[in-house]
C-alpha cells in the first residue's frame, strides 16, 4: 500500500516525476492531523496511493506548483489533478473510487455528517493553541474551557443518537474526519479535557478498535519526540522517528 | 410554486403546520444572501417549495427547534427532517432531487468547484465587515481586501477560459457565490471588479440567466431594507411590502 517512511522532501530537492498509472499521490507530512484525515480515507477504502511527506518548514519552490500556498494534503493522480483542503480530498477519494462508501447513500443521512463537521470547526484550532501554549510553558485554562464546550456539544449529539460513532452503529467518513484531533489529545498534554464527556470516550475508545485507525495510530515517543524537535525549530523535526 | 413575498414570522407567531405532501419549505428571509443561495438552487431545478420568511430581528420562539443557532436559511421535508448552513441544504436539494443536476457527476470537477468556493469563502465576511464600517479609510481598506480576492477569483476564470466557473454552462458553483455579486452595485462596490474583466462579464452573465433575474432584488429595495437592518429594525426584514 502506502509507505510513510519517507523523508521530508526540502527545499533545493528535485520535484517527482509524474504520478504513476494505477496510483493516487498525496503530499503529507506525517505528523499533521489534516493529512491523516486523507490517509485514512485512502485506506480505509483500500485505494493504492504513494506519500510524499514534505518539509513544512523548509519547503521546496516545486510544492508552490502543488498548492498555492505550499499547504498539505494535496492529492495528485495520474491526469495531473489536484485536489486539497482535506475535507474536498477525502470527499473526492469517496466519489472516485469503488468499493466501500464511507460517506452515507441517503441525501439526508450525507447532509447530517456535513452540518456534524461544521460542529467541529473550532476543535482543530483550539487544540493547536492549548498545545503551543503548555509548550511554552504558559496557561490554557481559558483555551481548555473552550475546547470542553466544544466537546460537549459533541457529546450531546452521541447521548441523543445513542449510536457508538457519530454517522450510526458504524464507522464512516465523519468519524475518520474527526479522529486524527482525538488521536492527539494525550500527546498534547490534554486528555483531560475528555473527562466530563463518558460518551465521547466510548467513542475513542471503539476508534482505536478500528483496523485503519490502529494501522495509521501514531506511536507516543515517536510523536513526542516530532514535538521536541518542532518547538526547537529543529530542521530535522519532521522526520524524527524514520530509520536513517 | 414559491410565496416569497410572504410577510415575516416573528415572536409570538404561530409555529407552522408539517409541510404538505409533496413541497419542501425553506425558512428564509427576502434579503438574506445565504437563504438565496437556497431559493435559486429550488428556482433552477425546478422543486416545488413553500417559503417562510422569519424575521431575523424578532425571531420566533419556535425557530430555534427548527435551527438552534436561530439562522436562514433551514430546509425542512415532510419528514421533518432538517437541514441547515446554505451550502448543505444547496447540496442536499442537489442530491435529493436528481433532475437538472447543478453539480458535475465527475468527482474531480465537483472537488474543483467546491475548491473554487473555498476561494470564495472570504467575501461573504467582507461584505459583512463592509456592512459595518464607520470610516472612510476602514471602506477603503476593505475596498482593497476585496479586490484581491476578486483576482483570485478572476485567475480561476483566466486558467478555465470559460463564461462560468464550472464551465460554459451555469452551474451550482455559480449560484452559490451570486447573492453577494448582486449586492455589489447596491453597495457602491461596483469599482472593485473594475480591474476583473472576466469577472466583469460574469456578473453580467449572470443577470441575464433566468433563475437569477427571476430572484432578483432591486437596487433600492436592498438600500431600503440595509439602512433599518443596521438600525436594528424590526421591520427591516419586510421593507417593500
Amino acid at each position: 500500500m502506502g509507505e510513510d517512511a519517507s523523508r521530508s522532501l526540502g527545499k533545493g530537492s528535485v520535484p517527482p516525476g509524474p504520478v504513476p498509472e494505477g496510483l493516487i499521490r498525496i503530499y503529507s507530512m506525517r505528523f499533521c492531523p489534516f493529512a491523516h484525515r486523507t490517509r485514512l480515507v485512502l485506506l480505509a477504502k483500500g485505494i493504492s496511493h504513494e506519500i510524499i511527506n514534505i518539509n513544512l518548514r523548509n519547503k521546496p519552490d516545486w510544492y508552490y506548483t502543488k498548492h498555492p500556498f505550499g499547504q498539505i494534503p494535496v492529492l495528485e493522480n495520474s491526469r495531473c489533478q489536484l485536489i486539497y483542503e482535506s475535507v474536498i480530498a477525502c470527499e473526492y477519494l469517496d466519489d472516485a473510487y469503488p468499493g466501500r462508501k464511507l460517506y452515507p447513500y441517503d441525501p439526508y443521512e450525507r447532509a447530517r455528517q456535513k452540518m456534524l463537521l461544521e460542529l467541529f470547526y473550532k476543535v482543530p484550532h483550539l487544540t493547536k493553541e492549548c498545545l503551543v501554549a503548555l509548550r511554552c510553558g504558559k496557561e490554557c485554562c481559558d483555551l481548555k474551557l473552550a475546547l470542553r464546550e466544544e466537546f460537549c456539544n459533541l457529546e450531546e449529539i452521541l447521548s441523543y443518537q445513542n449510536t457508538v460513532f457519530f454517522g450510526g452503529d458504524c464507522i464512516s467518513m465523519i468519524d475518520y474526519l474527526f479522529w486524527p484531533w482525538f488521536e492527539r489529545l494525550d500527546v498534547y498534554g490534554i486528555a483531560d479535557c475528555v473527562n466530563h464527556t463518558p460518551a465521547l470516550r466510548l467513542w475513542i475508545d471503539a476508534m482505536k478498535q478500528d483496523p485503519t485507525v490502529c494501522a495509521l495510530l501514531i506511536d507516543k515517543n515517536i510523536f513526542l519526540g516530532f514535538l521536541n524537535l518542532y518547538f526547537q525549530n529543529h530542521p530535522d523535526a519532521f522526520d524524527y522517528g524514520l530509520n536513517c | 410554486m414559491s410565496a416569497g413575498s410572504a410577510k415575516s414570522l416573528d415572536k409570538g407567531s404561530a409555529p407552522p403546520g408539517p409541510v404538505p405532501q409533496g413541497l419542501i419549505r425553506v425558512y428564509s428571509m427576502r434579503f438574506c444572501p445565504f437563504a438565496q443561495r437556497t431559493r435559486l438552487v429550488l428556482q433552477a431545478k425546478g422543486i416545488r417549495h413553500e417559503v417562510i420568511n422569519i424575521n431575523l430581528k424578532n425571531k420566533p420562539e419556535w425557530f430555534f427547534k427548527k435551527n438552534p443557532a436561530g439562522l436562514v436559511p433551514v430546509l425542512e421535508n415532510n419528514q421533518g427532517q432538517l437541514i441547515c448552513e446554505s451550502a448543505i441544504t444547496c447540496e442536499y436539494l442537489d442530491e435529493a432531487y436528481p433532475e437538472k443536476r447543478l453539480l458535475p457527476a465527475d468527482p474531480y470537477e465537483k472537488a474543483c468547484q467546491k475548491m473554487v468556493f473555498e476561494l470564495f469563502s472570504k467575501v461573504p465576511p467582507l461584505v459583512g465587515r463592509f456592512i459595518r464600517s464607520k470610516t472612510k479609510e476602514d471602506r477603503s481598506g476593505i475596498k482593497e481586501e476585496f479586490r484581491q480576492e476578486f483576482s483570485k477569483l478572476e485567475e480561476v476564470l483566466t486558467n478555465k477560459k470559460t463564461t462560468f466557473f464550472g464551465g460554459n454552462s451555469i452551474s451550482m458553483i455559480d449560484y452559490l457565490i451570486w447573492p453577494w455579486f448582486e449586492r455589489l452595485e447596491a453597495l457602491e462596490l461596483n469599482e472593485c471588479i473594475d480591474h476583473t474583466p472576466k469577472l466583469k462579464l460574469w456578473v453580467a452573465a449572470m443577470r441575464k440567466d433566468p433563475t437569477v433575474s427571476a430572484l432578483l432584488t432591486d437596487g433600492k429595495t436592498f438600500q431600503g431594507f440595509l439602512n433599518l437592518y443596521v438600525q436594528n429594525s424590526v421591520e427591516a426584514c419586510d421593507y417593500g411590502l
